[in-house]
Formats: C-alpha cells, structure tokens, sequence
C-alpha cells in the first residue's frame, strides 16, 4: 500500500513537471500582456487576434503551410515506405541487412546531420529551396518510421495465405491487395501518423532546407524568438492545437476500449 | 532467355531509388564537401580548424559532458517512471503513457520557449544548469518509451521463478528485472543522447546564448556560408553518431548473452 502510495505520488510529480511549461503558455494565453509570466487580466483579444488580426492572417498561413506539408509527406513517407518494407521483407538475407542498415540512418542520425546533408545535395543539384524541398527532406526522414512499423506486421503474417492465393489463380498484384494489404494496413496507419507527427514538429531539418519566403509554424516561431519575443497570438493558437490534440486521443482511446470490449463479450 | 518474374522484392524498388538519391548521397557529398576548399581541391584544413581552434575543441567537449550529464539524469528519473508504469494493470499504464508521450505534440519550440517564461519568471540566470535542465525536459519522454516498452515485454513467470528461488523483492528488481530491461535502457540512452549533443535550439535558448555546444558550431558555420567547415563538422559528428551506435549495439548485445545464460 505504502509502494503504491509512494509510486503513483513519483508519478504525479513528473506528470507536473512535464506539464508546468504547457499550463504556462495556457495560462497565458489568456492575458494580453506582452511576455509570458506578466498577467494582466483575463482576455481573449489574444484569440480574437488569431482569428482577425493583421499577425493572425500570417499565422493562419503558416499554420496551413505546417498541414500541407505533414499531410503530403506524411502520405508520401507512408507509400514508399510500405513499398520498401515489402521489399525489405522479402530479400535474401545480405541485401536485407544492408538495406535494413540503410533504412536505420534517417533514424539514428542527428537531425543537423541530415539537414545539413539534404542541404548540400539540394545545393549540388541546384534545386531552389522551398516548400518542394522540405517536403523532400521531410519523406527522407519519416518514411524509415513507416517501414520500421509496418515490417513488424509483415512478420506476423502467415505466409502461406500469399502461396495459398497465388495457387488458387490470384496475379501477384491482387495477392498482395487481397490478401497482403489489409493485413498491413494497421501498420501503415500508425506509420502514417508517426511520419505527420514527425513531420509538424520539425524545426532543425526544415531550417536547412527552406527558403526565407516559406515558413512553418516551426520556423516562424523560431524567427520570431530570436527577433526578440514570441508573438503573443502563438499562445493561443498552441493552446488550440493542444485541446484538439487531446480531444483525438481521448476519443481514440475511449474507442479502442470500447473495440476490446466488445472483443472480450465475444 | 529466361523472363523476368514478378517477384515481391521489386516493390521496394522506388523505396531503394529514394534511399540512395536522399540518404546515402547527401552523407557522401558531406564528406566531400569535408575534404575539399570552395574551389573542389583536396584540402584538411577543416578539420585542422576544428582541431587547432579553442573554441571549437571546448564546445565538442562541453556538449559530450552536457550530454552525459542530461542522459544520466533522464536515466534516473526515467527509469522508476516506466517501471511504476509498467507495474500498472490493464488500460491504465497505457492511458498513463500517453500522457506522458502527449506533450511531444506541442511544438517544440514553444515548450522551449515557454520553459524560458519559466525560468525569467523565477529570475534564473541562463546557463548550463537551465540548458540541462530543458534537455532532461525535453528528452525524458525518449527515455520512458523504450524502457517501458522493454519492461512490458518481461515474462512475468521468469520474476516468479526468481521469487520461488527465494530472491526477496530488492534482489528480484536487481538480478531479474534490471538485466532483462538493459536492452530498453540502452536505446533510450543513445535516444536522448544524440539529440543532446547535436541541439543547438535549446542552447540557443536556455542559456541565451551563453553556452557553445557543437551543434551550435555547425549551425553558425551555415549561417556564414562556410559549408566546408559546416561539413567537416557534420563529418565528425557523424564519427561520434556512430561510435556511440556500435558501442550501444556491442553492450546491448552482450546483456542478450548474459540474459540467455
């Protein structure tokens, strides 16, 4: 009793640690003021101006630039990497292990290592830098987490359904639509949802390899931090983002509870 | 002659192109870049001039010891975090978990910003203590996951055949559950030491500017133009990256052994 006291208090106290900065910039978005930590009254002109004012007009833009670019190369990361984890997953043991090696650098590198090579290639290849470009970098480095989650789902697989199906008259291509495709699929999703994740939250990469004329919130808030202070409007939009954010996986959650329930009653 | 066959390999096809175009080109031009001057000559005088530069020999050494240090303690405070969540029945551990991962889906910046609201706040001055402490903030969620994930995977009749053998509790933690969970610890290490010692986004900003580390060299070196240099940092960097992979891989192996047996 005591160790269970004493393990859900250590619990509690990291949970406050980590969610102190979060509640700061909540808290705050709430006052006009200028910086964060100087409260000068409940307000909501800081919402009001995500909405109508001149900043708010950018920061919407921005904010649409951080989507397109997680969703296109979010889908991207998600076809080619379940291409290549196939492809991985039926290899002869060498080419597997160098291909597997390969896949693992985007993964293990540091992030200022990639974007400063992505950097040099785009420069070698003269290839302006901008949205095209980050896209590319973003693909680089989100579609090995695809195949990282989707092989583990080609290893549960019962092969023989593939031979089974390719037997009973099937062309390879519908075999693997039929019958290879549906059982991969939760690997894919959660490959996809990993690389958009990856992708949104990216600030080192995404500095290398854009241009000044295109931002992501990443970057945006970057510039506007060494400019001096964050623009205050970016409070609330984060505090948005962060309530939807919670919402989903509440609901996510409360969904797969209710799936497994419905399991178990079987 | 015989005819090309559909086989399953080919899908990856495009995924292999991509690889090499956009993984293992850019790492060569890199190394290119490292070793020649503006005009394509063969040149070492990058490296001379991370080797023969104060300045750039201290941050190399600063970062390694800040990422030490941060790793050491997201270790401490990461481990007991995961196993009290692991010890959790049914849904509850995983709810839990989430929590704790859930925070990575604020922008970065703007946690490491709103830490540095913070810390004016209480009036701390900015360095290393400050820069250290948003590191174990920002990386202990990288910590937690593996081990978690690695402690969930202990069978649990291995801790009751320990128990049966007459091990109390302490000596179950230390000789069972420890060993078996080293593979987790030893990910979550090189998880949240390569970003410590390649940020320059929390050094920036924490310690305002105050403290050098070497991802900060490699991004002032971009932002004055100076590839070759910037490359020849990257290069190096890339050295230690992977030293600190193989000796990972070397350790963590060794307790796969030593857990076999």
């Amino acid at each position: 009793m005591v160790k269970r006291i004493l393990s859900a208090s250590y619990l509690a106290l990291i949970l406050l640690f980590i969610y102190t900065p979060i509640m700061f910039v909540m808290v705050f978005s709430f006052t006009e003021s200028g910086v964060m930590g100087d409260w000068q009254g409940f307000s909501l002109s800081l919402y009001q101006n995500l909405f109508a004012g001149p900043k708010g007009k950018q920061i919407l833009e921005v904010f649409l630039n951080t989507l397109e670019v997680g969703l296109i190369s979010a889908l991207f990361a998600t076809l080619l990497g379940t291409a290549g984890a196939i492809g991985i997953f039926f290899f002869k043991k060498k080419m597997k292990r160098t291909f597997s090696f390969i896949n693992q650098i985007p993964v293990v590198n540091a992030e200022i290592v990639t974007g400063i090579s992505l950097l040099l290639l785009f420069l070698v290849f003269a290839l302006p830098r901008g949205e095209v470009t980050v896209i590319l970098a973003h693909i680089t480095f989100s579609a090995p987490y695809v195949v990282l989650s989707v092989l583990p789902k080609l290893k549960q697989m019962n092969n023989n359904i593939y031979e089974a199906c390719l037997d009973l008259g099937a062309t390879p291509w519908r075999a693997l639509r039929t019958v290879v495709l549906p059982e991969i699929l939760p690997g894919m999703v959660s490959g996809f949802i990993m690389a958009f994740t990856l992708s949104i939250d990216d600030f080192v990469v995404t500095n290398y390899t854009t241009s000044t004329s295109f931002d992501t919130l990443s970057t945006f808030i970057y510039k506007d931090a060494v400019k001096g202070g964050l623009t205050p409007s970016l409070r609330a939009l984060s505090t948005l983002i962060f309530i939807v954010v919670l919402t989903l996986l509440f609901v996510m959650n409360l969904r797969t509870g209710k799936q497994k329930q419905k399991e178990n009653k079987r | 002659m015989k005819k090309l066959r559909f086989q399953r390999r080919y899908i990856g096809i495009p995924y292999y192109l991509f690889l090499i175009m956009f993984v293992i080109l850019p790492i060569l031009i890199i190394c290119v870049y490292a070793f020649t001057d503006k005009d394509w000559n063969f040149t070492l005088e990058n490296f001379g001039m991370i080797f023969t530069r104060a300045e750039a020999m201290t941050a190399v050494v600063k970062s390694l010891g800040v990422g030490l240090v941060a790793t050491a303690f997201c270790l401490l405070i990461g481990y007991p975090v995961a196993y009290f969540l692991s010890k959790l029945k049914g849904k509850r551990g995983l709810t839990l978990m989430t929590l704790f991962i859930l925070p990575m889906w604020m922008n970065f910046l703007l946690r490491t910003l709103a830490m540095r609201g913070i810390f004016d706040y209480l009036r701390l001055t900015p360095g290393y203590f400050t820069t250290m402490f948003g590191m174990i903030y920002n990386f202990l969620p990288f910590m937690i996951l593996p081990i978690y994930n690695q402690l969930c995977k202990i069978d649990p009749s291995l801790l009751e055949a320990s128990k049966d053998l007459g091990a109390n509790d302490r000596r179950v933690f230390f000789k069972t559950v420890i060993p078996l969970s080293m593979p987790g610890v030893m990910s979550g290490i090189t998880m949240v030491f390569m970003p410590c010692i390649s940020t320059f986004v929390i050094s920036d900003m924490l310690s305002r500017n105050t403290i050098q580390l070497f991802g900060n060299l490699i991004n002032q070196a971009y932002k004055m133009d100076q590839w070759n240099y910037a490359a020849s940092l990257s290069t190096l960097m890339l050295v230690v990256i992977f030293i600190s992979t193989v000796v990972q891989g070397k350790l963590s192996k060794g307790e796969e052994q030593n857990a076999l047996w």
